[in-house]
């Protein structure tokens, strides 16, 4: 499992995925190229979390995974200060 | 399908999580957006993907006072797999009730404090008056290039009308303007390069009729002709 920043959770996500799949059999023919980036104005927190059987957490080439299952859930959230919004400067 | 997967296992056990069950409760348990592929069987998939991309996002603006954004980009450079005897569940939520909250908000502190909205004005004011200033200079530049244009196809005109030989020569002297005109620079140079040759010998000598063609030419045999015919009976 792994896990990139881990936030509060006192309220529910803006926005969240879901996902789990499982295989019976698995075969990469390429390592997979993946990147996920997050944004949030002004602040924001999110979390990546996987769970992996019968799946290494780098996974190889032409490798045969058996019996595999992924969990995966993504999460993002606005930060909320709670402080009013200040009035604008007056040159901007 | 096992029972402990993040939507129903360990996931809805975590603060704050409003998996497909509810739990969570309160006003966030159902999302504004959703998306739900509840379960997929696939016998085989041969996938061959280059540069995948999905973005999610939310954004909400409140003039220039509040500007807010959330989203999630993810990408897949390159996925080449075989999987076979396939199982997949997908959820997306996206809910809106922060992003509410915090806008109305951003508008009850606008209804308390009115003059956030005179600060806010200011500002478009000076982009409006900079654009007419804008619009204003443009127009007179545009104007004062067509009336400088005007003057001096004017008096290319009176200049041509009275047979004075500095016509072609104040067009070929202005290739801007010629240039302009003609959209050709060497068409019409080539042109006036022309009569201000043909115009050489009327200065040296102007033998009669040498210049039948010409305005002046025109006007000396309108001359005639109307002695002539005082002259017939």
């Amino acid at each position: 499992m792994s896990s990139a920043s881990e936030g509060p959770h006192e309220n529910a996500p803006d926005i969240e995925f879901v996902a789990t799949v499982k295989a019976e059999h698995l075969r990469f023919r390429q390592v997979p190229r993946t990147d996920i980036r997050f944004s949030g104005t002004p602040s924001y927190e999110s979390s990546t979390v996987s769970r992996r059987r019968n799946l290494p957490d780098r996974v190889a080439a032409d490798v045969d995974y058996y019996d595999v299952r992924v969990d995966y859930r993504l999460i993002n959230r606005l930060r909320d200060s709670g402080a009013p919004p200040q009035p604008p400067h007056p040159h901007l | 399908m096992e029972d402990d997967t993040f939507g129903t296992g360990e996931l809805a056990e975590r603060p704050g999580y409003t998996g497909r069950h509810g739990q969570g409760g309160g006003p966030s348990a159902e999302p504004d957006v959703l998306l739900d592929v509840p379960q997929l069987r696939v016998d085989e998939i041969i996938l061959d993907v280059e540069d995948l991309s999905a973005h999610v996002s939310v954004e909400a603006n409140v003039l220039n006072l509040l500007r807010l954004s959330v989203g999630a980009d993810v990408q897949l450079g390159g996925v080449h797999l075989e999987i076979r005897g396939v199982e997949a569940q997908a959820l997306l939520k996206v809910r809106l009730d922060k992003i509410a909250e915090i806008i109305n908000r951003v508008l009850t502190t606008i209804d308390r404090n009115p003059e956030i909205v005179d600060q806010i004005v200011p500002p478009l004011g000076a982009v409006t008056s900079e654009l007419e200033r804008t619009a204003g200079r443009s127009v007179d530049e545009v104007s004062g290039a067509v009336g400088s244009t005007a003057s001096d196809l004017d008096r290319s005109v009176a200049d041509a009308m009275t047979g004075e030989p500095g016509v072609s020569d104040g067009m070929a002297g202005e290739p801007g303007v010629s240039d302009a005109m003609a959209g050709e620079p060497g068409v019409s140079d080539a042109m006036a390069g022309e009569q201000v040759v043909a115009e050489a010998p009327q200065h040296a000598a102007e033998p009669a009729g040498s210049n039948e063609g010409t305005p002046r030419g025109f006007l000396r045999r309108l001359k005639q002709e109307r002695n002539t015919e005082e002259l017939s009976p």
